[in-house]
């Protein structure tokens, strides 16, 4: 396919200017809307696929959190920026994860970190003893093979995560 | 209704852009189970840029947290560089960020459809179907250009549904 160039935008224009591009629905004829699967078997079989994957991804928690404990240590040692920055996208991608394979605690644990990170004030140094908190956290629930929404205590625990960030956002 | 149809994805092209191998593998065994084999992978928006330049995908599918070249960054190249093979194809966002503010970013630099991590299934095939039967215009300001930004799904919005309609654009 030939490049396209972006449209222009007139030197002269209103305030109001803007130009609707129509475009033919070339994909419609690529993707006819008959002879295809049946989309609810489709998506059974792709849930099914997921559950299947569920035994690797216990594997890959377990290295992730492995991974956590170095970088949450190198962080306190050092205070380095590069090792909450690891931490920090290491916990965005198993947040990403855990519901898709059936723990959600862990995507709950995950949200609450990244939350506290993400709004905490710059001039503001992150709580070692909280990176501590939300990785043992994530620890009891692969330890303990918590799926779904887990018991009471893991409830508690989540909250307390949540009132814990909160505390030290509003400090 | 999209789902009574039985679409038929085989000659769909995609490019799954994450920094996740894990989550590459995943989204590759479900698009799989859709009817979707042709997928090519990518790290990051360096490495989609060369694999769009090579293969002109049809839909893209794109992580926002990666390194070197994230998301945001690699959808406004798409979008606006002047080198653009393909500044009309589809891009869905695919991120464990769902708060209001990036989303909303999101929509601004120039994303199609966003679908929020943990990934199901049925939301997946749903965006698709949506790219391929209700294609959005493309809409040229002198801030931006991009798909019409009134017809995104965003998972923060409550109002009415008004996806199936051709709204006139308002700026």
């Amino acid at each position: 396919m030939p490049k396209e160039n972006l449209p222009d935008v007139p030197a002269e224009r209103g305030k109001t200017w803007h130009q609707v591009i129509e475009r033919p629905n070339d994909l419609a004829k690529k993707v006819p809307k008959t002879g295809g699967k049946d989309p609810e078997r489709a998506i059974a079989q792709a849930e099914q696929i997921v559950g299947k994957l569920e035994a690797e991804y216990i594997d890959k928690l377990g290295q992730d959190i492995d991974r956590l404990e170095a970088y949450g240590r190198k962080y306190r040692d050092s205070r380095d920026p590069r090792a909450l920055d690891s931490l920090f996208k290491l916990i965005h991608n198993m947040r990403g994860q855990g519901s898709t394979f059936g723990y959600p605690l862990i995507t709950d644990i995950g949200r609450s970190f990244c939350r506290y990170v993400r709004e905490l004030p710059e001039e503001r140094e992150v709580t070692p003893a909280l990176i501590d908190q939300h990785v043992d956290a994530m620890k009891v629930v692969y330890k303990r093979s918590i799926k779904g929404e887990g018991d009471e205590i893991a409830q508690a625990v989540v909250e307390a995560l949540a009132d814990a960030v909160a505390r030290e956002l509003s400090r | 209704m999209s789902n009574r149809h039985r679409h038929d994805f085989s000659q769909l092209s995609i490019l799954v852009v994450d920094d996740c191998k894990f989550m590459r593998m995943v989204l590759e065994r479900m698009l799989e189970a859709l009817g979707i084999t042709k997928v090519r992978f990518a790290a990051d928006g360096f490495e989609a840029w060369d694999q769009i330049n090579e293969l002109e995908p049809d839909v893209v599918i794109c992580d926002w947290e990666m390194q070197p070249e994230d998301g945001p960054s690699f959808v406004r190249r798409v979008r606006l560089d002047p080198e653009s093979p393909c500044r009309y194809v589809p891009i869905v966002m695919l991120t464990g960020y769902t708060e209001k503010a990036k989303v909303t970013s999101a929509r601004d630099f120039g994303i199609t459809e966003f679908l929020a991590k943990p990934v199901a299934a049925r939301s997946l095939h749903a965006r698709l179907v949506q790219i391929v039967d209700n294609p959005r215009p493309f809409v040229r300001t002198a801030t931006f250009f991009g798909p019409c930004r009134r017809r995104l799904n965003l998972p923060t919005y409550d109002g009415q549904d008004r996806r199936g309609q051709h709204d006139e654009i308002e700026i």
